[in-house]
């Protein structure tokens, strides 16, 4: 096992890097042979991130969501799939390297500041609880992908707007795939917090007391599941769109995040995460 | 690789010459006194040739050039004659001289028709028609019997230039034109031309090109109005959109403003003929979906304050303008590479040009070498068996080709001038004893 957990510690930032660097080269350069190389590094990377959620699932006997370091590696992950999801969705490649670069640092922490001997808590052998962790990791991975989109969308439609048609104007997709591509993160977010919410309320009464209905995290988890259910809503029945629809999205994002960091702040223990 | 020389002084070798008048050296009227119709080009070729003052010619004749790329058949045929012989030709002796042309001499001229055909010589940096009018003057040329060897792999070297342009570098990317730029911008704001409802008011020059535009990018509901309607009409057949477009009365289109997506104006001297009342109303009725206003008109034709309804793009004439510049600036930034490749292209050219000049030494070669084998084995003949026989001669055949391969590679290998061909050309007939050359 340990040579396996040193193989993955190294080669899992490195293809991540790759995969960014793939990116990158596409989003920057003029060559476009850069384009072929994009998808078979998406494919590598996320190929040899399963092989290692999959040794790691068959080591410890349940998913390896069981430390801060498993946690940071499963966001890098989270990010991954919902890339991967959106890209062969809308088979637009431009935007990869932003989203990728997030997950390279993610995966990149969590490599570097592995420990040897890890603390996990074998609460998390419970799959109820295992499954809303790894759906809520989903969901937010996806509203922060959709925050990305809208950032881009709004500085695409400035630059626009402005007559300043600088590098982002030549090289993102259009305004209606960027709208398009952040619409599908944050259909697939959503989604994922509803799994995340009703499984988190189902493990609730087996947890032997240690969390209520009452708990921050439940209740941020719960604000941001509205926010994003009233911007769907919204679009569909008032056709909330362009600008707005992507000021509502990024501000959803920024409000989860400062959700979930005051949710650490007040809240002594991260769903017992150690 | 070998390194070219480019200048523009004879070579020793390259009986190749190139006189025009281009968009560089002569004004659009001296430009139009010039050209030559595709009759009147075969007229000329004919007579070239027939009169056996060239042995191969090519006339490209474009709106922006008139290029006659020749091989001469006599000594007196230079590029001034060539020159007096066009303006003569044209009756234009009044407006234009021998300096309103360019001309260029072997090396020399092959790399300006490479620069010609990729686009990089025209006018709009990095059009593409010019390939294909080099094409059909290629074809004319030929249907006139009036290319050989040489002009026939400078075309096809040409033509080699210009697919390579055109795939590995980005000389005819992005939008140069008002209408091509206005088609662009909506790409970058709509993901899917065919499912948008597209408004073209006005069926004039630019409102045709646009439609063009739009069409070959996958747009398949035009709708056009025109306050003649016949013009809407002809401009709808020649965009084929009467089954997904159509054509709207010009009285009544801005009761129809909230059904399109896309509406390019493009009417000059008609002033403003939408109010932001009436897009803010439309905008209303469309539920405030995407809409972009391309104003193509000058004086614009429409209300400046549209800009600031929501959801809605307005974009005008000096709008489109910076987007030209900034593809303009993007193209230049290419030349580097296109300079590369014609200058790749230019050495095989050349490479092969020479071993044109070294095929009758190789030839004479063989063939001494031949006569001293045969001359040895009769000798022989009488002396041995015919089996015995037989193997030597397969033995001196084997020998002489090993022999030979040396002198045969030296000569074709690349050189670095056409002076440096014609030393080795010299030192291999006098080493082998070959005499003079042939001419």
């Amino acid at each position: 096992m340990g040579h396996s957990l040193s193989f993955f510690t190294l080669a899992l930032p490195i293809s991540y890097l790759a995969a960014t660097a793939a990116y990158s080269l596409n989003f920057f350069s003029t060559t476009a042979s850069f384009k072929q190389l994009t998808r078979p590094a998406l494919f590598a990377v996320t190929l040899l991130h399963c092989a290692y959620l999959l040794v790691m699932t068959f080591h410890q006997t349940f998913p390896p969501i069981a430390s801060l370091h498993q946690i940071m590696s499963m966001i890098a992950f989270t990010l991954l799939t919902t890339y991967l999801f959106i890209e062969l969705t809308t088979d637009e490649v431009s935007t990869g390297a932003f989203v990728l670069f997030a997950a390279f640092l993610f995966q990149l922490c969590s490599s570097a500041f592995i420990a040897e001997t890890q603390t996990l808590d074998t609460s998390f052998k419970n799959p109820i609880l295992a499954t809303h962790i790894l759906a809520a990791l989903l969901g937010y991975s996806a509203i922060a992908v959709a925050g990305v989109y809208s950032l881009l969308y709004i500085m695409m439609l400035r630059q626009i707007q402005t007559n300043k048609f600088g590098t982002l104007f030549e090289r993102l997709p259009n305004l209606e795939t960027l709208e398009q591509m952040s619409l599908r993160a944050v259909g697939f977010g959503f989604t994922f917090l509803t799994v995340a919410f009703v499984s988190g309320a189902a493990w609730i009464p087996q947890s032997d007391g240690r969390f209520t209905f009452g708990d921050p995290k439940l209740i941020g988890l719960i604000m941001v599941w509205v926010i994003y259910g009233a911007s769907l809503l919204l679009r569909q029945r008032l056709g909330l769109q362009g600008k707005r629809m992507a000021v509502t999205l990024a501000a959803g994002f920024l409000f989860s995040f400062l959700s979930m960091t005051a949710m650490n702040f007040f809240s002594s223990r991260f769903h017992a995460i150690q | 690789m070998a390194a070219v020389s480019h200048n523009s002084t004879p070579s020793a070798s390259m009986n190749l010459i190139a006189v025009g008048a281009t968009h560089k050296t002569a004004s659009i009227e001296q430009r139009e006194q010039l050209a030559f119709s595709e009759d009147e080009t075969k007229t000329l070729l004919s007579e070239l040739i027939d009169g056996g003052l060239l042995s191969e010619a090519m006339l490209v004749s474009t709106c922006n050039r008139t290029e006659l790329y020749a091989v001469p058949a006599l000594p007196e045929v230079d590029a001034n004659y060539l020159k007096d012989f066009l303006i003569e030709r044209k009756h234009a002796r009044k407006d234009v001289r021998r300096d309103h042309f360019f001309s260029l001499m072997a090396c020399g001229a092959a790399k300006h028709l490479f620069e010609v055909v990729s686009g990089a010589d025209s006018m709009i940096l990095g059009e593409s028609q010019i390939s294909g009018q080099v094409k059909n003057a290629y074809r004319i040329a030929v249907e006139s019997k009036a290319t050989g060897a040489l002009l026939n792999k400078l075309s096809h070297a040409a033509f080699s230039v210009s697919k390579r342009v055109k795939s590995e570098t980005k000389l005819s990317d992005g939008a140069i034109s008002v209408s091509y730029a206005a088609v662009e911008l909506a790409r970058k704001i709509f993901s899917d031309l065919s499912s948008k409802q597209i408004l073209l008011v006005g069926a004039g020059e630019t409102a045709e090109l646009a439609a063009i535009h739009l069409r070959d990018k996958g747009a398949r509901r035009i709708f056009i109005t025109n306050r003649t309607a016949e013009r809407a009409e002809k401009l709808s057949r020649q965009i084929l959109m009467k089954e997904t477009g159509g054509v709207i009365a010009f009285e009544s289109f801005k009761t129809r403003l909230h059904d399109f997506d896309i509406i390019i104006c493009a009417v000059g001297d008609a002033g403003e003929l939408i109010s932001a009342a009436e897009l803010d109303a439309a905008m209303r009725q469309r539920k405030h979906n995407t809409l972009l206003l391309l104003d193509l008109g000058v004086p614009r034709n429409i209300d400046a304050k549209a800009a600031t309804l929501y959801n809605v793009f307005l974009k005008d004439v000096d709008d489109l303008k910076l987007i030209i510049d900034k593809n303009v600036e993007l193209r230049r930034a290419e030349l580097p590479k296109v300079q590369a490749i014609v200058n790749e292209e230019l050495i095989a050219f050349e490479q092969w040009h020479n071993t044109l000049q070294v095929a009758p030494t190789i030839r004479e070669l063989q063939a001494k070498f031949e006569d001293i084998k045969k001359l040895e084995l009769e000798r022989i003949r009488h002396k041995v068996s015919p089996e015995q026989f037989a193997m030597m001669e397969q033995l001196a055949d084997r020998i002489l080709g090993k022999v030979l391969h040396l002198p045969i590679s030296a000569l074709k290998s690349p050189v670095d001038t056409a002076q440096t061909l014609i030393s080795k050309l010299n030192l291999v007939r006098s080493i082998f004893e070959l005499g003079e050359a042939e001419k």
